[in-house]
């Protein structure tokens, strides 16, 4: 795989709490040299995200629920039509864990449906059921819902020391194929990750530490 | 100060994502076995603790905007009013640490008054993250907050670094004694529990409530 064939699917984010909106903007300009596939920005820097990667192709990502997935549907809901109204490309959306580990699964259903509805067609939902917490049936059963309500994009794991392991896009991509689009988060730190998990049927690869992923420098300056 | 006062100042924490029923109900019992302040968990275990709950002295305690804080206020707002309804009675909300660092007063001003306009009575704790500030930043907070009307101010989500005593010192410092000033984050032992109680702070945020309750017991 070339460096920026592999650029193409490596995707960062700047999400600290503390990050200004100066700041944002400066680490989204930085990502020019590649480009990456995307940047995942919080709702309240979407604007300068949108702005900052023109021209480039990367796409601004934005986050709900995230990382913690605690938050109602309501609230989730509210933070897609932030997102969609500020023209975000891309949301990625944790499912309600409480409610899934409790074996609620109606209602997990529902804030699939309701978050699918509120996304409309102008911005593509991603969800992540984390399935560093999950077994294999539960993993199954997170694919099963999604699918049921018309979400295909899975990511696998919040990153924050919940890794995924190559084996779970392996499960996943035999059992579903083209059916379900599986991005990998969580513990991708090296262009070896990186490539081990693309081969195995990721999409997009999402680590905080793209440029040892990608490689040190960008192809085209060399 | 006794072992009853003090589990009564303790908000027992739990805010674990994969955590389930089972694990909140755990989280509940012990808090009405040691009379702790509050249960602190995340909006979508609110409606269950709260069935729970019913009926005993330990509040509600809703960890929100968890744990960046990096929302625009309508949905800061909007998530207080959804915890309310589903039977939160304390809130714990992360300020917006981004408009400090920015220097906009005036924006962070707009965000403590509608956190207490929408709460109306309820106890509200803003949460600084005082190991991401600048001294100058906490007393900035912490004098807004005052003005503002809010009822704790705290130090951390549990996420990023946690209390320390000379934070908790400036803290009750700036706000003086008639507001509540909560320590949270790697308080784990009755020893550190008592310095922060020392230092000024009338409410622990912490998942080790009870080994520190036991604790105060075997002396």
């Amino acid at each position: 795989m070339t460096d920026d064939v592999l650029a193409r699917k490596v995707s960062t984010s700047i999400l600290e709490t503390e990050s200004t909106s100066e700041e944002v903007k400066k680490f989204v300009l930085d990502c020019h040299v590649w480009p990456f596939y995307g940047v995942a920005v919080d709702l309240i820097n979407i604007d300068v995200a949108l702005e900052a990667v023109e021209g480039t192709g990367m796409k601004v990502m934005t986050v709900a629920s995230y990382p913690l997935g605690g938050m109602y549907t309501s609230v989730k809901c509210g933070q897609i039509e932030y997102a969609r109204s500020h023209g975000a490309h891309e949301m990625d959306a944790c499912l309600n864990f409480f409610d899934f580990k409790s074996g609620r699964y109606d209602s997990v259903l529902r804030d699939i449906q309701m978050m699918k509805d509120a996304c409309g067609d102008d911005l593509k939902l991603i969800l992540i059921p984390q399935f560093a917490v999950l077994t294999n049936d539960e993993k199954i059963r997170a694919c099963e819902l999604m699918l049921e309500a018309g979400v295909p994009h899975l990511k696998t794991n919040t990153g924050y020391g919940y890794n995924t392991l190559v084996d779970d896009v392996t499960f996943i991509k035999r059992r579903y194929g083209d059916d379900m689009s599986v991005e990998v988060s969580g513990g991708i730190r090296t262009r070896a990750d990186a490539e081990m998990v693309v081969n195995a049927g990721a999409c997009v690869v999402h680590t905080s530490t793209p440029l040892q992923v990608a490689g040190i420098s960008p192809a085209k300056s060399s | 100060m006794n072992r009853q006062e003090l589990a009564g100042m303790i908000d027992h924490t739990y805010l674990k994502l994969h955590g389930d029923e089972t694990a909140v109900a755990r989280i509940c019992l012990e808090a009405m076995k040691y009379e702790f302040a509050s249960v602190a968990i995340l909006p979508s275990a609110i409606p269950f603790a709260a069935k729970l709950l019913r009926g005993s002295n330990v509040k509600v305690d809703a960890a929100l905007s968890f744990f960046r804080g990096r929302y625009p206020l309508s949905v800061k707002l909007l998530e207080i009013e959804e915890a309310m309804n589903a039977g939160a009675q304390e809130l714990d909300l992360v300020m917006s640490v981004s408009l400090l660092k920015e220097g906009r007063i005036d924006a962070l001003q707009k965000e403590f008054e509608g956190f207490a306009k929408v709460a109306g009575g309820l106890t509200t704790k803003i949460i600084l993250e005082t190991s991401l500030l600048e001294d100058d930043e906490k007393v900035t907070a912490c004098e807004l907050a005052k003005e503002c009307g809010l009822g704790f101010v705290k130090t951390s989500t549990g996420l990023k670094g946690g209390a320390t005593v000379a934070d908790i010192r400036l803290m009750r410092k700036t706000v003086g004694p008639g507001m509540g000033v909560k320590a949270s984050g790697g308080i784990r032992s009755l020893e550190t529990a008592i310095e922060m109680v020392q230092a000024g702070a009338n409410r622990l945020g912490t998942s080790s409530g009870v080994a520190i309750v036991e604790a105060f017991q075997g002396e």
